[in-house]
């Protein structure tokens, strides 16, 4: 339920904007004259102003790094549950799959084909790379973790 | 552009910081003013509401129409940032932005949707003390005073000045000085 606003709320409400028209239709001569006459330095408060806006550029710059930093981490993770894999599953892996797509398995090497010569890394990213390029889907993958 | 295609409806982030970065002094001093404004008539610190009002805008949370003035498009973000502040009263006492340079982020932190029924009766009187604060500055002025109670009852232009019974000169020169004095009377940005 959205409580509905009280009449002195609305009150200053409506004078804040009110006021804040003022100021929106003064010119940039009056503003400063207006600040001139209170004995202030108008370069001060700009500069004040400015400051204000360099910290809040800051904040926006460590959340988008944050988000990123998130991001990445969650990339890991994703590919991580191939490599988590062991050995030997692995490779029966790999096998069956070249065994149910024979066309990537001509694109191999003869030595990638026949898995000789292939170290333990060389298959968990073989592994991988046939994941990001869709030949075994996320399912299957998710499959040899289990 | 194609011919028929529509124009982009908003500004990007990256044109808003552009946008503020060429600002003149006059400028500063014009968002710094009205800061100072909506903070008077709630609780919160000028200089927070101005930096969150930036940080929206910075980071896409509020975005600004092509066709608005980048000032009318921040005054209404602080607008908005110290009627929840108003409500938030109490409930959230660490309000107050702290310093990234102290290695802290922003602890803004919005208010609940649903106060509860203590917390509402606080922020009542919260209000009502404010406005009164307002009022009173107008003591030795009646017809300030009058003008005063007619915008917060809604009356602008016209209407306003036919209800002070002012000539356009003296209402223009009256409109000067409440702003003037409500600028002047709480210094801090923040009502006592």
């Amino acid at each position: 339920m959205t409580r509905q606003k009280s009449n002195d709320y609305l009150a200053l409400d409506r004078l804040a904007a009110s006021l804040v028209d003022d100021i929106l239709r003064m010119t940039d001569e009056e503003i400063l004259a207006e600040v001139a006459a209170d004995g202030e330095d108008p370069k001060q408060i700009a500069q004040e102003a400015k400051g204000i806006f360099e910290r809040a550029v800051t904040i926006c710059g460590k959340s988008r790094l944050a988000a990123a930093k998130k991001a990445v981490l969650s990339d890991r993770q994703q590919g991580s549950k191939v490599l988590r894999l062991d050995p030997g599953t692995a490779r029966q892996r790999l096998e069956n799959i070249l065994r149910q797509h024979p066309e990537t398995r001509n694109k191999l090497t003869l030595a990638a084909r026949n898995g000789d010569g292939l170290s333990d890394s060389d298959v968990l990213s073989m592994l991988e790379d046939l994941g990001e390029l869709g030949v075994i889907s996320l399912t299957e993958k998710q499959d040899d973790n289990e | 552009m194609a011919p028929n295609e529509p124009a982009v409806a908003y500004l990007s982030t990256a044109d808003i910081e552009a946008a503020l970065r060429a600002l003149p002094e006059a400028g500063w001093i014009r968002l710094r003013k009205i800061s100072h404004i909506f903070a008077k008539l709630s609780t919160i610190k000028a200089d927070d509401l101005l930096q969150e009002a930036c940080r929206r805008a910075l980071d896409g949370s509020r975005r600004c129409p092509r066709n608005l003035d980048l000032f009318e498009f921040l005054g209404g973000t602080m607008r908005s940032i110290a009627s929840d502040t108003l409500k938030a009263e109490k409930r959230h006492p660490h309000l107050s932005l702290v310093s990234v340079i102290d290695g802290e982020e922003d602890t803004y932190e919005p208010p609940d949707e649903q106060p509860s029924a203590e917390d509402a009766l606080i922020g009542e009187q919260e209000v009502a003390r404010i406005k009164q604060a307002i009022l009173l500055l107008f003591e030795d002025d009646p017809v300030a005073q009058i003008m005063v109670e007619g915008i917060m009852e809604g009356m602008d232009g016209e209407e306003l000045r036919a209800f002070t019974e002012l000539d356009k000169t003296a209402f223009a020169s009256k409109r000067r000085l409440i702003k003037r004095r409500i600028e002047k009377a709480f210094p801090e940005g923040r009502t006592p």
